[in-house]
């Protein structure tokens, strides 16, 4: 990429265009998905592991959707928490409620305190 | 001559610029982009330039690599928890700093980096979001909203602050329009935080360890290579911990933690910084890439696959981002 080729990329023509072009994506933005069960495989000593995990998770209610996967680790991934893994389900949706009121989202429930600290793992 | 990108808590015109900048794109609507455009029901408005740069980052993350069906147990995205990570940021910074170069009419700006490790240094790590970007005359500090500084909001002022448009709502993990009008969100640390930012000598150790630039099997599980440390997944805690790259996120907290943290403009400080490391690290170990373009490898992060972007119709791959140095330089680099 030269200087002149980045240049003619960066207009407020190209980009209206580049929706235009890769519309085919757009569709992640349409819907929430439902939760799909997390698949982890492996071989050991020649045999093949498949472990296939579906969670259902609701707060107050409200089904979780992100997409959601269990590392090979064990370690818990939640899509719409990206910079994070979690050692355990339960700290992960407390973390997600604690987002949810930093935004706001949902309320606080009373509880004004700052929730747990899940940055360090608990729960 | 190629633009130098600086320090912005050394180089007061960087940051003026730079906050000029970007609430110049949040006003620019002059590519006739709506929501109706994006798709979105239920919404009719316009969307800035900045905005659609939010939107990019967020339609990458949902892109899985490989897509489902096929087994995803790492959950690589078209942008993060792979190799693609640094040369994908580089793109979009590259494209936002050309973007700010256009709305300043000044084609020698170059996008100024936080240097967080060296606010990381700093002791008691209570002290850290105390400290100079945080100020009102940086860019502003915590808050439900933000009130002060250049990306302030004050409710009863709405047209005139700094408005979040759309961010991933965490329970449906959609794109979502808040309630209302509201400003940015920033935790700093919060209040029950242990740890504080990455150190010096936590970057000072990637540097120094690492000869390869990412391994198998190129996801968050690699025990080694640069990438995965400096995108934070890496070392394995029992608390699974954040590090570096990933740390300031979590740091920062409110809109940096969902896939729409290019809402908060720190976003693109932190990524510049980043973007620095690895150019130290290039400059110490080669510019080199892995994985290469082999079918076995993950199709999305491989050598020469192409990186789309939803800001223009130019797509570009790992390879060509590996050296840009025609194009910015930085004034200093971080040593090993």
């Amino acid at each position: 990429m030269d200087l002149e080729d980045l240049e003619a990329s960066a207009t407020p023509a190209e980009m209206a265009a580049a929706l235009e072009e890769h519309k085919d994506v757009l569709h992640v933005l349409q819907h929430a998905h439902a939760q799909e069960p997390s698949v982890r495989e492996e071989t050991h000593r020649g045999h093949r592991i498949k472990v296939v995990t579906a969670y259902e998770i609701t707060i107050d209610g409200q089904p979780v959707m992100g997409h959601l996967n269990i590392g090979n680790n064990g370690a818990v991934h939640y899509h719409a928490i990206p910079n994070q893994e979690f050692p355990s389900m339960i700290g992960m949706v407390e973390r997600i409620i604690d987002m949810s009121i930093e935004l706001g989202t949902i309320d606080s429930g009373g509880d004004d305190h700052g929730g747990h600290d899940h940055d360090s793992g608990e729960g | 001559m190629a633009r130098v990108r600086r320090n912005v808590l050394t180089e007061p015109a960087s940051l003026e610029m730079f906050c000029r900048g970007v609430n110049l794109l949040k006003r620019d609507f002059s590519a006739g982009v709506t929501t109706t455009a994006l798709g979105l029901a239920g919404m009719d408005l316009p969307v800035s330039a900045f905005d659609q740069f939010v939107i990019w980052h967020y339609v990458a993350m949902n892109i899985l690599t490989p897509p489902r069906p096929a087994p995803n147990p790492n959950a690589r995205n078209a942008a993060h928890r792979g190799s693609v990570f640094l040369p994908w940021h580089r793109f979009m910074l590259l494209l936002l700093e050309q973007h700010l170069q256009r709305v300043l009419d000044d084609d020698a700006f170059g996008l100024p980096y936080w240097d967080w490790a060296a606010d990381g240094d700093h002791q008691p790590i209570g002290e850290q979001p105390g400290l100079g970007l945080w100020k009102a005359t940086a860019m502003g500090g915590a808050g439900a909203p933000v009130e002060d500084g250049p990306f302030g909001f004050d409710p009863e002022h709405h047209e005139d602050g700094f408005r979040v448009v759309f961010f991933e709502d965490p329970i449906s993990g959609v794109l979502s329009a808040p309630l209302g009008h509201r400003g940015l969100v920033r935790r700093l640390q919060g209040p029950t935080s242990t740890f504080g930012l990455p150190t010096s000598q936590q970057v000072r150790a990637v540097l120094a360890s690492q000869t390869e630039y990412d391994v198998e099997n190129w996801d968050a599980r690699c025990r080694e290579g640069l990438r995965n440390l400096l995108e934070g997944w890496i070392p394995f805690s029992a608390d699974r911990r954040p590090e570096l790259h990933n740390r300031v996120h979590v740091w920062i907290g409110g809109d940096m933690d969902p896939g729409t943290s290019p809402n908060d403009p720190v976003f693109y400080l932190n990524h510049c910084n980043v973007d620095r490391i690895w150019e130290a690290w290039m400059v110490k170990h080669g510019r080199k890439y892995a994985p290469d373009d082999s079918p076995d490898n993950p199709l999305g992060h491989r050598l020469n696959d192409q990186i789309i972007s939803l800001v223009t119709r130019r797509t570009t791959t790992p390879n060509e981002m590996l050296d840009v140095t025609h194009i910015y330089t930085y004034d200093e680099l971080p040593s090993a």
